[in-house]
């Protein structure tokens, strides 16, 4: 059969909105090449419109479902702006969120990415745990998702009376459920027999083409921004590499299930340091003084990296949004060579791709 | 050949065809089936299935069958129209067919033909062919693969198939359903060729195009397969097609090695359905409980793995008619 | 200045001190580079990268100032050796808006100056392929709509 092109998306349920123009031979995929954009709001051009705090829900939704990351980011380089420096439990709280949303962001993907496979009961399971962190996050916010609970200067709202109980609740709750997803998914031969040595990714190409994050680390490269360059807290907090050494769809999997083990671990020291009560909120002026600010954190999905530039005024001058999956997804290219086309919705789900931040 | 209908048996003949166990029982036991399917899936995903139409959401697929049927149907501009509309009709048809050779029990079946298993197996071998011709008939890329996908997946486990009801055959010494069901009085095949139980409910679970063998119809690289362009009542006879297959192949796995009506107290037809849907139940379980493999893969499986088991089958079929059936 | 005594910036300055118009130590220690000698930019950015050891390109864009009409190109590098971010950026004036590529030193820059020049019409030489990349498919946007002499409709706001 001679080659052909095939569009793969959007209109596919389970692919996110983007679209993949596949050159195919037979059965077997010669390039992949990504055409995305559809979901761009113009983030960045609508952020100099808004003040410093009105942009926070503008941001919060640069990705939806890690939304925490973005806020605290963006919070951190405003402050570098104004040069405050915000109160220490401020500081604890803004770590606590961004684990929690690590955790319910990752465990939504593993549902979705398992689903497209064919398992349907994997899809139902961790959407079901899901609900107990976003039931945390309503008490502590009053939203579930799109919590707008980060501004420049601290954090909104203290901790509820009881908060600590309630969250250590869920976390083991959690942790008894890794175990199962651990015998049902990773022992199934199916499933090794779908993502075992599909879409390899060398680790020179990791430092080649930027790429970061749960990808980098599934194929040997030491790259968390926890501890590599620790900002916030993470000083404080002991933690280590999770390192797989395949580089396949596999590893990729099963090093998200091992991050979410390892934000349970830091829940759990956080709670354990949280200092003594004190404000947890330092009111700004309403005009920063003319400056940049550049600040970095390690998300769910990689390194997001905001950059906020002022010239004196109430609203930011520019602001630049380097999300994780824009470099994450560059690298499809490479790892969609001559694979078999049932391959591409377990390549494709495997780099965790957030659709939002990849076009903002 | 002595086809054994009379006249006056023309008529009750008649009557099994059309009420029991043919048109309108399958009807009938098609929306139970979708029902029962959808409620034990939803009981494994933690969540609890259709809930509000009727007690238990008992009418919910009636519900479904009704809003199909008021749909328009869309003929696509490019497709080869008679053939993208006789297609579905002729899977309905096909997939009624089988039902007339199947016993219910010694005395209430349709038609008694002396080589029964085979002709099933003959209808069922019309389905790739139609599948292919479907997704050619579509008109666009993606029904096109999906057809040939589904072809050559269903024409590869039916051997494996056929091969998997000559045990059975060879120790009941009769290739008519009703006397390989009397010669499981004193054991079930089950018991004396349980290799040949697995390879035929692997092979009929690809026939099907069930969960682990469903990537013709993967919705998430090709939207549907050869089915996507179909709409209205064209996909629901689809639909009810593949029940009624299922139906089909769940009632012959019965009379192949469960012992068909064979059992105490109850009365023979009960058992017979007992027995049916509870294959079907562990259908359902499969599906809930494992993904989907990808095309080269199943293909391996079914070659590689299959069919040789499915050889091996006969000649342990004959040691053991030697040895336990003298 | 803390930064005389970076190895890096000495490295630079030993062969392109006439090159280098202003070094900022906030947020990251930063070289600016005069246009005249945009021609060079590739070998400073050579240097920077074999005395920072393992690196990668972390992102690229621009920064619009109509009223001194330039735009303020940056790339922000990461270095893993050092851990530290390193910034090279120029005055790109409006007249001819033209910078060469860092792609074949920092390859994970590829979309970033795609996506610059999509934005900004800012034209990266030597890049492989320039294709529009967020807005390809949407028909009623106005062109290069990152510069700042695309406006949106002002909001009528409440100060707080």
């Amino acid at each position: 059969m001679p080659e052909y092109k095939l569009h793969y998306g959007p209109q596919h349920p389970g692919t996110h909105p983007f679209r993949i123009l596949l050159t195919v031979d037979g059965d077997v995929v010669v390039t992949a090449e990504p055409h995305i954009g559809y979901v761009h709001r113009g983030i960045e051009k609508l952020c100099e419109y808004r003040s410093y705090i009105m942009n926070i829900p503008v941001i919060n939704r640069a990705c939806f479902m890690e939304g925490s990351f973005h806020e605290h980011a963006y919070a951190m380089a405003v402050e570098q702006i104004y040069g405050v420096e915000i109160p220490q439990r401020a500081k604890y709280l803004r770590v606590l969120a961004g684990e929690l949303s690590r955790i319910h962001s990752l465990l939504s993907w593993f549902g979705g990415y398992v689903s497209e496979l064919g398992f349907s009961t994997m899809y139902f399971w961790p959407w079901a745990d899901r609900e107990y962190i976003l039931d945390l996050f309503e008490e502590l916010t009053g939203a579930r998702i799109s919590t707008t609970y980060i501004l420049p200067g601290g954090v909104r709202w203290d901790l509820p009376d009881g908060f600590e109980k309630r969250v250590e609740k869920v976390m083991k709750y959690l942790e008894g459920r890794l175990a199962l997803y651990d015998k049902v998914v990773f022992k199934n031969e199916i499933f090794k027999a779908r993502t075992k040595d599909v879409g390899v990714l060398k680790p020179s190409d990791v430092l080649k083409y930027g790429v970061t994050g749960p990808m980098a680390r599934a194929s040997g490269v030491k790259m968390d921004l926890r501890i590599d360059a620790p900002y916030s807290i993470y000083d404080e907090i002991e933690m280590d590499y999770n390192l797989l050494d395949g580089g396949d769809c596999y590893d990729r999997t099963k090093i998200r299930l091992m991050d979410i083990q390892q934000s349970i671990d830091i829940i759990r020291q956080v709670l354990k340091k949280l200092p003594g009560k004190e404000k947890v909120m330092k009111k700004l002026p309403i005009k920063a003084p003319v400056g940049e600010g550049y600040a970095r954190i390690e998300s769910a999905r990689g390194i997001h990296a905001y950059y906020v530039v002022s010239n004196g005024d109430r609203n930011p001058y520019r602001v630049k949004i380097r999300g994780a999956s824009f470099n994450n997804m560059s690298v499809l290219p490479l790892i969609a060579k001559n694979v078999k086309m049932a391959d591409i919705p377990a390549i494709l789900g495997s780099i965790d791709v957030c659709p939002a931040d990849l076009d903002r | 050949m002595a086809f054994e209908i009379f006249s006056n048996e023309l008529t009750v003949a008649i009557i099994k065809a059309v009420i029991f166990p043919g048109v309108l029982f399958q009807l009938v036991s098609v929306l139970m089936m979708m029902w029962f399917e959808r409620k034990v899936m939803a009981r494994i995903h933690m969540r609890y299935g259709p809930y509000y139409v009727g007690k238990f959401g008992l009418l919910q697929t009636l519900a479904d069958l009704l809003k199909l049927l008021l749909k328009e149907i869309i003929v696509p501009l490019k497709s080869r129209k008679l053939l993208f509309i006789a297609v579905p009709v002729l899977l309905l048809a096909s997939a009624f067919t089988p039902v007339a050779v199947i016993p219910f029990s010694e005395t209430w079946y349709i038609f008694r033909f002396p080589y029964s298993a085979i002709l099933v197996i003959a209808i069922l071998s019309m389905v790739p062919t139609l599948e292919f011709l479907a997704g050619w008939a579509g008109g666009s890329k993606y029904s096109f693969i999906g057809g040939y996908r589904a072809a050559t997946q269903q024409v590869s486990y039916e051997v494996s198939l056929f091969l998997s009801i000559l045990p059975s055959v060879i120790l009941a010494g009769s290739m008519d359903l009703i006397d390989i069901t009397k010669a499981q009085n004193q054991y079930w095949f089950i018991l004396l060729a349980p290799l040949a139980a697995f390879t035929y409910f692997v092979a009929s679970l690809a026939e099907l195009e069930r969960i682990p063998f469903d990537i013709p119809e993967a919705e998430s690289e090709l939207v549907f397969g050869w089915k996507t362009d179909y709409s209205g009542i064209l996909f629901g006879f689809q639909v009810f097609a593949s029940y009624i297959f299922t139906f089909v192949e769940a009632a012959l796995f019965t009379v192949l090695f469960l012992g068909g009506w064979i059992g105490p107290f109850l009365p023979p037809i009960i058992w017979f359905l007992i027995k049916t849907y509870l294959v079907f139940f562990v259908m359902v379980v499969v599906r809930a409980g494992l993904p989907r493999f990808r095309l080269d893969q199943l293909l391996n499986f079914g070659w590689k793995i299959l069919f040789p088991l499915a050889i091996l089958n006969i000649f342990l079929a004959v040691l053991v008619g030697d040895l336990i059936l003298i | 200045m803390s930064y005389e005594n970076d190895t890096v910036y000495q490295a630079v300055k030993a062969k392109f001190e006439d090159a280098l118009e202003e070094i900022k130590e906030k947020p990251m220690l930063t070289f600016y580079i005069k246009y005249e000698h945009k021609d060079k930019l590739k070998e400073i950015a050579q240097v920077i990268a074999d005395q920072i050891g393992t690196s990668y390109g972390e992102t690229c864009s621009a920064v619009d100032y109509p009223d001194k009409q330039i735009f303020d190109v940056f790339w922000f590098i990461w270095s893993f050796d050092t851990r530290k971010m390193y910034a090279i950026r120029t005055r790109v004036p409006y007249s001819s808006p033209k910078v060469p590529s860092l792609v074949e030193i920092w390859p994970s820059l590829n979309w970033h100056e795609r996506e610059t020049h999509e934005m900004f019409g800012i034209e990266f030489e030597g890049h492989p392929n320039l294709a529009p990349l967020l807005l390809e498919d949407y028909e009623d946007i106005p062109q290069y709509p990152l510069r700042k002499s695309v406006t949106l409709e002002k909001r009528k706001t409440r100060h707080i």
